[in-house]
């Protein structure tokens, strides 16, 4: 049955990852199983009464060779998701429980006392085998080279993937249930059962005893790790404060005779300490429209020492016309603070889904838009044409007394 | 084999097995055929492993990633 939507692929061997002559390989990415689990359904049946040895020749006759294509993994490697993957296989396994019943029934049956265990032992031998197959050398992160001790060259250590662990463990748990229930079945186990019931007794007993304090134990662990954590909190805040507002307060005495000055560094602190607030880190590159706009204020606060506001609303990625946006932004906040520097100047962006709309407001004077020389050209070619060039528009709304709103449309 | 919409071959595949198993349980009430208890586990393990095998195969439902 195919896949809907699919062409079924035609039925082939893999003799390049074979383990005889390639059927399980072939068929398994077809099935969309782990060839793991077709090994283990012939060799099952082959047991019981040889049908599986039979079908395999036949298989080995009948298919033809394919062309090397990689075999299916269970998970990774299969056509099929996880989900869908474990629900074959599981199929799989109970078909072939159906069938050793059938095969016991009719008599064709070596012996329950063979077929059941070794079934057992191989399903758990193969699981261990294919995890330990699944092992990977894993490089140190880089989050960890970079920490002090880290190392600049790359560690590379030898470890089992986390689903390894489990799929071991239920392998060792198969080996060790054959093995049991070989003993079991064919007596062996009695002779021992006093011994097993001792320990078992005992094991019990050391469980109930020991219980209350590995809980006392595990809780205390958890008390004294919440208790690091907040510890190191607090030191983190203690430290930022140190860096940033207690060093700008000491500045900001020592020149308490500069007003532009003292303004400047409280308006730097002040942004620095919103970033941090909001959860950003100052310093970063910016990489979005909102964060770009912050940080050609910010430059111009540095550089004239005047206070500008930034209100954005949404945010997008920087690309190339946001770029000629910020730069035009840019533009008309440096005129306002030419012309307007002791006026309250503010920015104010709004990215919505089809545009993104940015104001740069100021109650200055304002001024004759008609009037300006046609040899002033930042506001026409730095504003106006670069924000034409990249499809979008500026529109000047000013008159003598009434402040200034240079509004830039960009559609998305 | 074109998909229609919804169209689910495993859910067809299992109610073909469920159909089958009831008619072999009608069958056996009425006397027409005699199952012996032997019979039963491998019929209802082949059962549940047959719409496993459909479902699994069958993919996953349309609109799930």
């Amino acid at each position: 049955m195919a896949v809907p939507g699919t062409h079924p692929e035609p039925l082939r061997r893999d003799p390049a990852h074979a383990v005889i002559a390639g059927v399980c390989a072939g068929l398994a990415p077809r099935l969309g199983v782990d060839p793991l689990v077709l090994r283990i359904a012939f060799v099952a049946a082959s047991a019981a009464g040889g049908i599986g040895l039979l079908l395999y020749v036949v298989c080995w006759a009948l298919l033809p060779v394919g062309e090397g294509e990689p075999a299916g993994l269970l998970v990774a490697g299969s056509r099929l998701p996880r989900r869908e993957s474990t629900m074959v296989a599981a199929g799989i396994v109970l078909l072939l429980i159906a069938v050793l019943l059938l095969l016991r029934t009719w008599g064709l049956w070596l012996s329950d006392v063979v077929v059941w265990p070794f079934l057992l032992a191989a399903a758990g031998g193969a699981l261990i085998w294919r995890q330990s197959q699944r092992s990977e050398v894993m490089e140190t992160p880089p989050a960890e080279r970079a920490r002090p001790g880290g190392g600049a060259v790359p560690r590379r250590t030898l470890r089992l993937a986390r689903p390894s662990f489990a799929g071991a463990g239920l392998g060792t748990t198969l080996v060790l249930g054959g093995g049991l229930v070989f003993l079991w079945l064919t007596g062996a186990l009695t002779a021992a059962r006093d011994v097993v019931l001792a320990v078992f007794v005992v094991v019990v007993a050391i469980g109930v005893i020991l219980t209350p304090w590995w809980l006392r134990l595990v809780r205390g662990l958890t008390e004294e790790r919440e208790e690091r954590i907040r510890t190191q909190e607090r030191a983190e805040l203690a430290a930022h404060l140190h860096d940033s507002v207690l060093q700008t307060l000491a500045l900001m005495q020592k020149r308490a005779d500069d007003p532009r000055e003292v303004a400047a560094l409280a308006r730097r602190q002040e942004r620095e300490l919103r970033a941090w607030l909001n959860g950003g880190r100052s310093g970063e590159p910016r990489r979005t429209l909102a964060g770009a706009l912050e940080a050609v204020v910010a430059e111009v606060e540095d550089d004239h020492g005047v206070p500008v506001e930034v209100v954005a609303v949404g945010d997008c990625p920087l690309d190339e016309p946001m770029e000629a946006l910020v730069a035009a932004a840019r533009e008309a906040v440096l005129n306002a603070v030419k012309f307007a520097s002791r006026a309250p100047i503010s920015v104010y962006a709004e990215v919505d889904g089809d545009r993104v709309e940015v104001f740069v407001r100021d109650r200055g004077p304002g001024f004759d838009l008609a009037a300006v020389p046609a040899d002033r050209r930042g506001l026409r070619e730095s504003v106006v044409g670069r924000m034409d060039r990249h499809g979008g528009q500026a529109h000047v709304h000013t008159r003598p007394g009434a402040g200034t709103e240079v509004e830039l449309v960009l559609p998305r | 084999m074109k998909a229609r919409p919804g169209f689910d071959p495993g859910s067809l595949v299992s109610g073909v097995i469920i159909i089958v198993l009831g008619l072999l349980l009608l069958a056996d009430r009425t006397g027409i055929v005699d199952l012996r208890f032997d019979y039963w586990w491998p019929a209802a393990l082949a059962a549940v492993g047959g719409v496993l095998l459909a479902c699994g195969l069958a993919g996953p439902p349309s609109g799930r990633r």
